[in-house]
């Protein structure tokens, strides 16, 4: 893992939950809407690999849940198993490919959606789960998965920027 | 198997932290940090709903401009069709008043009989002073029949169609009237003249005439019957060396806005010319 990708994480991943926070409950269609973090996450770990989607998906999960009423490292949490079940099961095939991203970004939402509500679960708060998976789950993973698109193009582009090169011993 | 190690160590670390967060997060021991972060989070979020919320009122003013303008325009077309209404209803209000004293005028005189007429156009002519009406031959009009209105004298009728009739004014140059001096009783003739008023001739030089003297037909002729008005003195013109006295009168009619007149039906002229 490189430091840069790390540390590029804090800066974009802040962006991400601003939006999130401010522009993206303006696009809610019921009561689902894009997850730009989980999203930007995802498509981050599976372009940078298993240990800095790792780092992505605690940084971004623990700026998520400063702005949201959760309990801090909820959303870590849930990202860092999605994150990491994606990057396993893709690596298997082809993690670079935006189809593959999507679709991860499609069954990626309802897993961490259950992680939330079962940690809330745990600790106290009581959701109508199956309700919540409806009303909520259903319209963010068909969201997500439309979302993804552009969130991995921009994000590829990014990373394609940001990432280390190898420097030949000659120049 | 390093890097699947590796990896298993990573993800169980990272597990770890997280449950260690939520544990920690969940008994209040991280909340004056979680405070701390969450703060200049929150400053940025104030910051960006309150742009988004000027942008939603912005767009909601934009919208509520058209609906705005769409209701102006409805509202003007609605103004127009309520102006074009008032306007015939003025125009019924007038014609009311003009009728009503048309009536009452007709009611003061029941020896007479009338048909009412509506002027429908004048002549273009400039120096000929004649108006047409809306009745003819059908209503029982014919040539000679007296013009009048509830002010006094318009003229007579001098042409008659099947639906229309045409009426030489007072005013006309070639009309001439037998009148009278509703006090003196003193007789003359009133013309037309090309500046729109009458000239009273051949008064009587020993009659006396004054300004405000009211001018009657007097029958004379057999052209008009007596005692319609046709109009007041506003000067008179007498010299010692004339043999008659002149009197210029102002019809109480205001033949530029006619529109309303009474045709008396039952008036025949006397044709005299069996005498000449």
């Amino acid at each position: 893992m490189d430091g840069l990708s790390g540390y590029l994480s804090i800066p974009v991943l802040t962006l991400a939950v601003i939006l999130q926070s401010t522009l993206v409950p303006e696009v809610r269609i019921s009561g689902g809407m894009p997850d730009l973090v989980f999203l930007a996450v995802l498509a981050w770990g599976l372009l940078a690999g298993f240990q800095v989607g790792m780092v992505w998906a605690i940084v971004g999960g623990v700026l998520q849940d400063l702005v949201s009423s959760v309990p801090l490292g909820t959303t870590s949490l849930a990202l860092v198993m999605v994150v990491a079940a994606a990057s396993l099961i893709l690596g298997q095939v082809n993690p670079r490919n935006l189809l593959y991203a999507s679709l991860a970004a499609l069954v990626g939402t309802p897993a961490l959606h259950l992680i939330v509500l079962l940690v809330l679960l745990a600790t106290g708060q009581n959701y109508p789960l199956i309700d919540t998976l409806l009303h909520v789950t259903l319209p963010s993973a068909i969201y997500n998965l439309i979302v993804m698109v552009p969130v991995y193009r921009i994000t590829g582009a990014f990373y394609a920027t940001a990432r280390p090169r190898r420097v030949s011993r000659f120049e | 198997m390093r890097i699947r190690s590796n990896r298993l160590l990573f993800f169980v670390v990272s597990v770890f932290f997280c449950l260690s967060l939520i544990a920690l997060s969940v008994t209040g021991v991280l909340a004056p940090l979680q405070g701390l972060l969450a703060a200049p989070l929150q400053v940025v979020q104030s910051a960006i709903n309150s742009v988004l919320q000027r942008g939603s009122t912005l767009a909601e003013d934009l919208l509520e401009i058209q609906t705005l303008q769409q209701r102006n325009r409805d509202l003007e077309r609605q103004l127009a069709a309520f102006q074009a209404e008032l306007v015939d209803l003025r125009e019924i209000a007038q014609d009311y008043d003009r009728l009503a004293a048309l009536v009452n005028y007709t009611r003061s005189r029941t020896d007479e009989e009338y048909v009412v007429a509506d002027v429908i156009a004048r002549d273009i002519s400039g120096f000929r002073r004649v108006i047409y009406l809306n009745r003819g031959a059908r209503d029982g009009l014919t040539s000679g029949m007296p013009v009048i209105t509830e002010r006094g004298l318009v003229g007579r009728i001098i042409g008659v169609s099947a639906t229309a009739s045409q009426v030489l004014l007072v005013l006309d140059t070639t009309s001439a009237v037998s009148a009278r001096l509703q006090a003196s009783r003193a007789e003359g003739s009133v013309q037309g003249q090309l500046t729109d008023t009458l000239l009273m001739t051949f008064i009587d030089l020993n009659a006396t005439v004054q300004e405000g003297d009211t001018v009657i037909t007097s029958g004379m002729g057999g052209n008009f019957p007596a005692g319609i008005i046709i109009g007041q003195v506003t000067s008179v013109a007498r010299s010692e060396f004339e043999l008659f006295q002149e009197a210029e009168v102002r019809s109480l009619n205001n033949f530029e806005r006619l529109e309303q007149v009474l045709v008396i039906t039952n008036f025949q002229p006397v044709d005299l010319s069996a005498f000449e």
